[in-house]
């Protein structure tokens, strides 16, 4: 794993971590975990652990999380897998609204 | 189980001990409106293989009494040195070892007999090889508290009793072999039972001892709750396996869906068991919130986090009267307990023997990994360490299930009751009718 990939996915891990611990239902938190077992399944267990974001808005978090999530295809992801994951993170969101 | 088998040969030997004139039972003369119906070859026989079926008996007494109080070097003991449980393994390995019988062999085991009477001593041979694998299977010394030990003796002691009591009444028997030294055998036996009687028993020893090993159920998945119960069975028996620390975070998620399905379901019909659903599907959650970070590849777990979708796929599924069977909810409980139980212990074990970890950047490059284009360094540190996350607080505290308080089985006293009065039985007086009390 390069470095570029590694702080791509680090930062995914981290975003979707603190949406996961920030959403507003018991529901949207457990599909943004989902989505969190679902990128490191797919990487294994060579990924970076997770750290502290600087911003706590519902709504920055999802659009770090979402470019840091569509990054990804640029660093050897098969772009159907990252959409699927991409489709879980919006499914979560769904789920997220007040 | 040791209740099974203890309880199969006290009802065989209770059956033996209620039963007089021995020779009219095997065929012989006695009354004269009852034809003889073997000779005195064919008794004699019948006299050897009960011999060799009260052999077996006497070997699982012996074993009951080495399990239970496992004092060793009593060659060089006297009489006032050993115990009265001593007393009687003393006397059981003298008999044992004066006696030139064998032990039946598995053919005579299973073979049912032409006359009742062997036939209970069948049954009661029978029980005791099954019996024997309990003592390696939970019902030994160091395994059994005070009260079970005591116990499993007296049972055996009991059971010494009877069989120096059918001893005398068998005498006759064509070419019958009597105990080197019934007297001393039967004293120790009355003695070392007394003894062993005196304080409160404890049957829950019942419970322990051998079972078959549980077993996948494989198949279709089958419909409603069963199928719930069918993947969690499963998952329990593939947790046996130490799962990776990915498998690991699998199996807590699929637990904490199952636990907020069931407490959703559970709302409306039983308010006070859908909170413990809810608490446990919340610490399943700090449980998955805390592992984000733990690694480790050792090991295996695919097939464990399977089971666990497939159980939380299928209590999605559910409908909202899929949980109103008391029973059904309750073996769901027992399963989840067992899963809580087996998780607690998977994590303590990975904790202490370093083989899951906890993933912590460092704020720096890597420049000794090799490789032209440096990476991030990243430190993987036991969860035992300073950086230890709150993992196994929450497994020690919360999510450990409270040790079940064991129940002895219903008929335990009753079956050993029954067995005392046995021995304690006397055939009615000559013309009286059992029926009728006599004036």
């Amino acid at each position: 794993m390069l470095l570029a990939h590694a702080v791509i996915l680090g930062q995914a891990r981290s975003y979707v971590a603190a949406l996961a611990d920030a959403a507003l239902t018991t529901d949207a938190s457990i599909e943004y975990d989902r989505v969190l077992l679902q990128i490191d399944f797919i990487h294994g267990d060579q990924i970076p652990g997770i750290s502290p974001v600087p911003v706590t808005d519902r709504d920055v978090l999802f659009d770090a999380a979402e470019s840091a999530i569509e990054d990804l295809a640029g660093h050897g992801i098969d772009s159907l897998t990252v959409e699927l994951v991409l489709d879980m993170l919006w499914a979560a969101r769904d789920l997220d609204a007040p | 189980m040791y209740g099974e088998t203890s309880g199969m040969l006290r009802g065989a030997l209770g059956e033996l001990l209620r039963q007089h004139r021995i020779q009219q039972r095997i065929g012989g003369a006695g009354i004269h409106t009852v034809p003889v119906t073997t000779t005195v070859g064919e008794r004699k026989e019948i006299g050897q293989q009960i011999a060799r079926y009260r052999h077996g008996v006497l070997v699982w007494c012996h074993q009951a009494m080495r399990a239970a109080n496992p004092r060793i070097g009593l060659e060089g003991s006297t009489g006032r040195t050993r115990g009265p449980a001593e007393e009687l393994r003393y006397r059981l390995e003298r008999t044992l070892r004066d006696s030139d019988v064998d032990l039946p062999t598995l053919d005579e085991l299973v073979t049912p007999q032409r006359f009742d009477l062997v036939e209970s001593w069948r049954e009661a041979a029978r029980a005791c090889a099954l019996g024997e694998h309990d003592f390696a299977n939970g019902v030994g010394y160091g395994r059994l508290s005070e009260a079970q030990c005591l116990t499993v003796i007296k049972d055996a002691a009991d059971v010494v009793r009877g069989l120096v009591s059918l001893d005398r009444r068998y005498a006759n028997v064509p070419g019958w072999q009597p105990f080197p030294e019934p007297g001393r055998l039967g004293r120790a036996a009355a003695t070392c039972a007394t003894w062993a009687g005196y304080g409160e028993p404890d049957y829950t020893v019942d419970r322990r001892g051998w079972r078959p090993v549980p077993t996948l159920i494989d198949g279709p998945g089958l419909p409603g709750i069963t199928g719930v119960l069918q993947a969690q069975h499963n998952l329990l028996l593939y947790l046996g396996h130490f799962p990776t620390a990915q498998n690991l975070r699998l199996v807590l998620d699929s637990q904490r869906n199952i636990s907020r399905e069931a407490a959703r379901r559970l709302a409306p019909i039983d308010p006070v068991l859908a909170e413990r659903w809810q608490q446990r599907g919340e610490t399943y959650g700090r449980l998955v919130r805390e592992a984000r970070d733990l690694g480790g590849v050792f090991g295996t777990g695919g097939a464990a986090a399977g089971q666990g979708a497939v159980a939380a796929t299928r209590m999605a599924e559910l409908d909202d009267a899929g949980l109103s069977e008391t029973q059904q909810i309750r073996r769901l409980q027992r399963m989840s307990a067992g899963i809580d139980e087996r998780v607690c212990n998977l994590v303590e074990y990975g904790a202490a023997q370093r083989l899951y970890f906890h993933r912590v950047n460092l704020p720096r490059l890597d420049l000794d990994a090799g490789e032209l284009v440096h990476t991030s360094q990243r430190k993987f540190v036991p969860i035992i360490s300073a950086v230890q996350s709150e993992l196994l607080a929450i497994v020690r505290s919360d999510l450990r299930p409270t040790p079940i308080q064991r129940k002895p089985p219903k008929g335990a006293a009753r079956s050993r009751l029954n067995f005392e009065a046995a021995l304690h039985h006397r055939p009615p007086p000559r013309g009286a009718s059992p029926d009728v009390p006599s004036i």
